[in-house]
C-alpha cells in the first residue's frame, strides 16, 4: 500500500519555565491511502501535538518542532516554506477539531465559512463555490442546504456543526483528514452517526484519516491501524485486531481491562492502572510507564525499551512484551 | 450539638488569610520572581519615607517665600541654603512643597481607590452572585451613575459636603464605584458558574461565606489591577478638583494643585511644572509595576513558578 | 414521623428502607427575553419524574445531554428549586425546606461533581476545601480535631494527608476528583449524587475513581444516585437504572434486566450506539437506526418526546404522552409500542 503520510521520528518540545517538556518525542507512523489510523492516548500524551506538528501548527514560543520528517506528497513538510505549507493546510490535509462549538466563527454565515477554503484553494467563483457547498451539505446529511447555508453557527446543534466541519474538511478534496477527538463533545447517539459518516466519506473518496482519540470503543470500530501513545511516545502499534486481541504492552492491556464493557459479564471491581499519568517535565528514568507497571522488571528502570516486533506490523516498546502472552490468555 | 447551626469562626485559612500568607512571604523571593514589581515597590517605599518624614527632611518653611520667584533648581535661597528644586511663582521652595504635596496626593491616591474599589468589588460580586432583580436594580443604578462623568460627580459631592481631605477622598471613591463594579461583576459572573460555588451551596454555606471567602478572593486579580490603575486617576482627579477650586483647600499643597498653579508659568519656570508631573508619573508607574507583580504572586496557580 | 402515603405504581409498599422518593417532580425553567424579562416560553427540564432510591443502593441515571439528568440530581438536593411534585428524604417531605432545615438536609445529602477543575476553589488548599463543610456545620469544635479529621478523610480517599496544604493546581485530575469525594464525605452523608464523576477524567484514572466509589459505598453505607451518559459505566456501578430523554423517564429497571431485556426503543438505541472495544464484536454488531438530533427542549414534540427519532413510532405516538408503567415485574417503560403496555386507549393522558 502506498503511504500517503510518513511520519518519522518527529520531536516537538515545549520550552517552559519548569523546563523542557518533550510533548512528542520521536513519533513515527505511516498512513496508507484510504486507511484509517488512530492515535490513542490520554490527555497530555502528545497525541494532539503530534497531529498539529504535521501541519506545523505548534505555537512558537513556547513550542518548537526540533526534529524528524513528515513525508507527504513526495515532500518533507518540515522543509518547505510557509507559503507552500499554507497551500497544504486545508487543501491537501484537512483538520477536524474536537470542539464543534468553538471551531466555527460565530459571526460568519455557514456559507461564508464553507466556501472560503474552496475559493482560496480551488479558485472557484462565488456561485460555483455555493453550488459545491450545497452538494457538500447534502453529502454530509444536512437537509435543506440552500436555506441552512445562510444561517449562522448558533442555529446548528453540536452534531450538525460537526457535519459542517466535515463538509469543510472535504471541500477541497484532501488526501488526508486529521480528526482530533471529533466526537468527544457529542452525545452517544450522535457520536455513532458522525463516525459512520466520516468513515463512509473517507471510504468513498479514498481519503486517508488520522483519528486522535482517547476512546478505545471508537478505535475498535473505525480504525484499521492503531498507535497507542504514552508520555510523548508510541508504545504499541499494530492493526486493530492485533492490539485488541493480543495487547503486548502493559499500558494497552491495562487500558483495555479498566474499561467496563457491555459485551462482557459485569465484575464487581474494575482492574486499574495505579498511579497518575506522568508529568512530562519530570519523567522517570528508563521506561516512562514503569512506575505504574505491574510487570516491571529491574531493567525497566534503567533503559527505555525499543520497539519489539510481535508479528506482522504489531510492535510493542516493552522489555517483557513476549511474556505478556500468558497474561492475555488468562483474562 | 444543636443542629449544627453554630458558625465557628476560623478565619485562619483561605480568603484574607491566604492573601496575607502570600503577602508576607520573604521579600527577596518575591523580588527574584518579579524584579519589576520589586523595583516599583522600592520606589514607592522611598517616596513614602520621604513624604512621611517631610517635616524632618524639608529644609524650608512650607508657606513662606524663601527666595526669589521662579528660581531654577540648585540656586541659593536668601538664607544661603541651596534650593534643590528651585522656587515657585511666589518664591517658596519647590522641594519642600513637593514633599508635603506628596503627602496629600499619596494619601488621597491610595485611600480613594482603596475605598472606591472595595465598594465597587463588593457591589459587583454581590450583584453577580445574587443575580435576578437585585442585579438588575444595581446595574441600572450603576448605569445612572456612569452617565455622570467621574469628575462632575466628585465636584457635586465636594460642593455639597465641603472641601476637606475626607470629603475629597469620598468624592473620588464614589466616582470609581460604578466602573469598578461593572468590571468585577463580569468577572464574578464567570466565577458564579464554577462548580465549587455549587459545592459550597450543597455543603450549606451561607451567602456571606460564599461571597466573602470564595468569590472575593478569586476576584483579587482584576481588583489589584483596577486599584493600581485608579491610583493615577485619583491623583489626577484630586488635581483637577484643586485646579477648579473644588478640591483640597489651597494652603495645603498637593501635587495636583502644584501642577495646576504651575501651568501658567510653563515658559518661565518649566521646573515647577516638571517636578509634580514627574512625581505623579513615577508614583503611578511604580504602583502599576508592583500591582502586576502582586497579582501574579498572590495567585496560587502561578506561585512557585519561577 | 410523617407516614408516607402509598403512591401509584412508584412503590408497591413504601418501607423504611426507601431513602429518597421522588414523586411527579417538575423543574420548569421560564425562558425570558428583552429588558422587561417577559416570559416567552418554558423549558421542561424535568417533567413528571417519579422514582425511588432504597437505602444502600445505587441508582444510575442515564441520558444524553439536555435530558434533564443533571437538573434532576440538583433538584433532589434542592440546589435547584422544583416547580412541582415532591421529594421525600427518609420519609420527610423536603421539597420546600428553608434555612436551618435545609442545612440539616445538606449534611445528609451531598454531591460529587463532574469537572475536577472548576469544582475546587483555586485559592483554597486541599485541606480547606475538604474541611470547609465541617466548619459550616460546626461539627468539629476543636482545631486539632479538625486537622485530624481532614487528614483522615484524605487517607480514606487515597490521598496522602501531608498534601493538605497544597493548592488544587498541584494535583492531577484524578487526585482533584478524590479531593471532591473527600469533601462530599466530610459531613458523613447518607446519600451522594455523583454527577458524571468520571467523564472528565483520563481513561486510566476512571477505573480508580469507580473502584473508590464502590469501596466507600460499602465502607460508609452510602446510597448513590449515579448520573452518567456512559451506559457501560452505569451498568458497572448501578443496581437500578433510570433512562431519561428530554426531561422524561423512558424506562426504569434493575440493571441486569435493563441490559438483557431493554423495552423502550430509546434504551435499545442507546445500548446499540455504545461502541465496544473489540473489533470482532463490533464487526458483527448491528446498529439500530436512530434518526436525527435531539429536538430543542423549548419545542419538544407532542405526545411521546422520543417519537421524532423513534424507529417504531406510529401515528398514535404523537397524540399520547405515555407515562412509565410497570410492563413487566419491577420494570417500567413509557412507550405505547411496548407489548404489555396497554395500548393507546387505556387512561393515558391525551392533549
Amino acid at each position: 500500500m502506498a503511504a500517503v503520510l510518513e511520519v518519522s521520528d518527529v520531536r516537538t518540545h515545549f520550552y517552559t519555565r519548569e523546563g523542557i517538556v518533550k510533548a512528542v518525542d520521536g513519533v513515527s507512523y505511516e498512513v496508507g491511502e484510504g486507511e484509517t489510523v488512530a492515535l490513542v492516548g490520554e490527555s497530555g500524551c502528545g497525541k494532539s501535538v503530534s497531529a498539529l506538528s504535521i501541519l506545523r501548527l505548534i505555537p512558537n514560543p513556547p513550542g518548537r518542532i526540533v526534529g524528524g520528517q513528515v513525508r507527504f506528497g513526495g515532500r518533507d513538510l518540515f522543509q518547505i516554506d510557509e507559503t507552500e505549507m499554507r497551500k497544504v493546510r486545508g487543501k491537501d490535509i484537512a483538520m477536524i477539531f474536537q470542539e464543534p462549538m468553538t471551531s466555527l466563527n460565530p459571526v460568519l454565515s455557514i456559507e461564508r465559512q464553507l466556501t472560503e477554503g474552496m475559493r482560496l484553494h480551488l479558485g472557484l467563483t462565488e456561485n460555483a463555490a455555493r453550488e459545491r457547498a450545497i452538494e457538500l451539505m447534502n453529502t454530509v446529511g444536512i437537509p435543506d442546504a440552500p436555506r441552512r447555508l445562510k444561517q449562522y453557527p448558533h442555529h446548528f446543534s453540536g452534531g450538525m456543526r460537526q457535519r459542517v466541519m466535515i463538509a469543510m474538511a472535504i471541500s477541497c478534496s484532501p488526501k488526508l483528514i486529521i480528526a482530533d477527538e471529533p466526537t468527544t463533545a457529542l452525545d452517544v447517539t450522535i457520536q455513532a452517526q458522525i463516525l459512520d459518516l466520516m468513515k463512509q466519506i473517507c471510504r468513498d473518496r479514498s481519503v486517508a484519516l488520522v483519528i486522535i482519540t482517547h476512546n478505545l470503543g471508537v478505535v475498535a470500530r473505525y480504525a484499521d491501524r492503531i498507535n497507542i501513545m504514552y508520555a510523548g511516545r508510541i508504545i504499541e502499534r499494530g492493526t486493530s485486531r492485533e492490539i485488541f486481541n493480543n495487547p503486548r504492552h502493559p499500558y494497552s492491556l491495562g487500558l483495555l481491562r479498566s474499561v467496563p464493557r457491555l459485551d462482557r459479564a459485569r465484575k464487581d471491581l474494575l482492574e486499574t492502572i495505579e498511579g497518575q499519568p506522568p508529568n512530562l517535565s519530570t519523567l522517570p528514568g528508563g521506561c516512562y510507564f514503569q512506575p505504574r507497571c505491574r510487570f516491571a522488571v529491574e531493567r525497566c528502570s534503567r533503559e527505555y525499551p525499543p520497539h519489539v516486533g510481535i508479528d506482522g506490523t504489531h510492535a510493542s516498546a516493552c522489555w517483557v512484551a513476549k511474556d505478556l502472552v500468558r497474561e492475555v490468555a488468562v483474562r | 450539638m444543636t443542629a449544627g447551626q453554630v458558625a465557628v469562626p476560623v478565619p485562619r485559612f483561605g480568603g484574607i488569610g491566604a492573601f496575607l500568607q502570600g503577602a508576607t512571604r520573604p521579600i527577596w523571593r518575591f523580588a527574584r520572581a518579579h524584579p519589576g514589581g520589586a523595583a516599583g515597590g522600592a520606589a514607592l517605599a522611598i517616596m513614602f519615607m520621604l513624604v512621611v518624614l517631610a517635616d524632618v527632611i524639608s529644609p524650608f518653611a512650607l508657606e513662606k517665600p524663601v527666595g526669589a520667584r521662579l528660581r531654577t533648581p540648585l540656586t541659593d535661597a536668601r538664607s544661603g541654603q541651596t534650593m534643590l528644586l528651585g522656587s515657585d511663582e511666589i518664591g517658596r521652595d519647590v522641594f519642600t512643597r513637593a514633599l508635603h504635596g506628596g503627602r496629600t496626593s499619596l494619601y488621597v491616591g491610595l485611600a480613594a481607590p482603596l475605598l472606591g474599589v472595595s465598594l465597587g468589588m463588593l457591589l459587583g460580586v454581590t450583584s453577580a452572585y445574587f443575580g435576578g432583580l437585585f442585579d438588575l436594580l444595581v446595574q441600572r443604578l450603576v448605569d445612572t451613575i456612569l452617565i455622570v462623568p467621574g469628575l462632575v460627580l466628585a465636584m457635586v459631592i465636594t460642593v455639597g459636603l465641603g472641601f476637606s481631605m475626607e470629603v475629597v477622598i469620598l468624592a473620588i471613591a464614589v466616582s470609581m464605584v460604578g466602573g469598578t463594579s461593572r468590571v468585577i461583576r463580569s468577572h464574578a459572573l464567570s466565577l458564579r458558574e464554577m462548580q465549587y460555588v455549587e459545592a459550597l451551596r450543597a455543603a450549606g454555606a451561607s451567602h456571606a461565606r460564599i461571597v466573602l471567602r470564595h468569590l472575593v478572593p478569586n476576584s483579587f486579580a482584576p481588583v489589584i489591577v483596577l486599584f493600581a490603575v485608579n491610583i493615577g486617576a485619583a491623583i489626577t482627579t484630586e488635581a483637577s478638583l484643586s485646579f477648579l477650586g473644588l478640591g483640597i483647600a489651597p494652603p495645603r499643597p498637593s501635587w495636583g494643585n502644584m501642577l495646576s498653579n504651575a501651568q501658567n508659568f510653563f515658559r518661565t519656570g518649566t521646573h515647577i511644572v516638571l517636578v509634580p508631573g514627574i512625581a505623579i508619573g513615577i508614583c503611578v508607574l511604580a504602583i502599576n509595576l508592583l500591582g502586576d507583580a502582586l497579582r501574579d504572586a498572590l495567585d496560587p496557580r502561578l506561585r512557585g513558578r519561577v | 414521623m410523617t407516614s408516607v402515603a402509598t403512591h401509584g405504581p412508584v412503590q408497591m409498599n413504601p418501607t423504611r428502607d426507601v431513602l429518597v422518593d421522588v414523586r411527579n417532580l417538575q423543574v420548569h425553567f421560564p425562558v425570558t427575553s428583552g429588558l422587561l424579562q417577559r416570559k416567552v416560553g418554558v423549558v421542561k427540564a424535568v417533567d413528571d419524574v417519579s422514582f425511588s432510591i432504597k437505602r444502600g443502593e445505587t441508582v444510575g441515571l442515564v441520558g444524553e445531554s439536555g435530558c434533564g439528568k443533571t437538573t434532576l440530581g440538583r433538584a433532589i438536593l434542592r440546589l435547584i428549586d422544583p416547580t412541582g411534585g415532591q421529594i421525600y428524604f427518609e420519609g420527610e417531605d423536603v421539597t420546600s425546606l428553608r434555612g436551618g432545615e435545609l442545612r440539616r438536609l445538606r449534611r445528609k445529602a451531598q454531591i460529587i461533581f463532574q469537572d475536577p477543575y472548576s469544582s475546587l476553589d483555586p485559592r483554597q488548599t486541599a485541606g480547606n476545601t475538604i474541611g470547609e463543610p465541617l466548619l459550616i456545620h460546626g461539627t468539629t469544635p476543636a482545631r486539632r480535631e479538625y486537622r485530624s479529621r481532614v487528614a483522615e478523610l484524605m487517607e480514606v480517599v487515597g490521598l496522602n494527608a501531608n498534601m493538605a496544604d497544597r493548592f488544587p493546581h498541584e494535583f492531577s485530575g484524578g487526585q482533584r476528583q478524590r479531593i471532591g469525594v473527600a469533601r462530599a464525605l466530610s459531613v458523613r452523608p447518607d446519600f451522594i449524587v455523583c454527577d458524571e464523576p468520571i467523564s472528565a477524567l483520563d481513561v486510566s484514572i476512571q477505573a480508580q475513581i469507580i473502584n473508590l466509589l464502590v469501596r466507600l459505598q460499602s465502607e460508609f453505607k452510602l446510597t448513590y444516585l449515579f448520573i452518567a451518559h456512559d451506559l457501560s459505566v452505569v451498568r458497572h456501578i448501578s443496581d437500578r437504572i433510570v433512562v431519561m430523554y428530554l426531561g422524561k423517564v423512558m424506562e426504569i429497571a434493575d440493571r441486569d434486566e435493563l441490559y438483557k431485556n431493554p423495552l423502550h426503543p430509546y434504551t435499545k438505541a442507546l445500548l446499540s450506539a455504545v461502541p465496544v472495544p473489540d473489533p470482532d464484536v463490533e464487526a458483527g454488531r448491528q446498529r439500530l437506526p436512530i434518526y436525527g438530533e435531539i429536538p430543542s427542549p423549548l419545542h419538544p414534540p407532542s405526545g411521546c418526546v422520543f417519537r421524532t427519532r423513534c424507529p417504531q413510532a406510529i401515528e398514535a405516538c404523537g397524540a399520547i404522552v405515555p407515562e412509565p408503567r410497570e410492563v413487566e415485574s419491577e420494570h417500567r417503560a413509557a412507550c405505547i409500542r411496548v407489548p404489555g403496555y396497554g395500548g393507546d386507549e387505556s387512561g393515558v393522558a391525551s392533549p
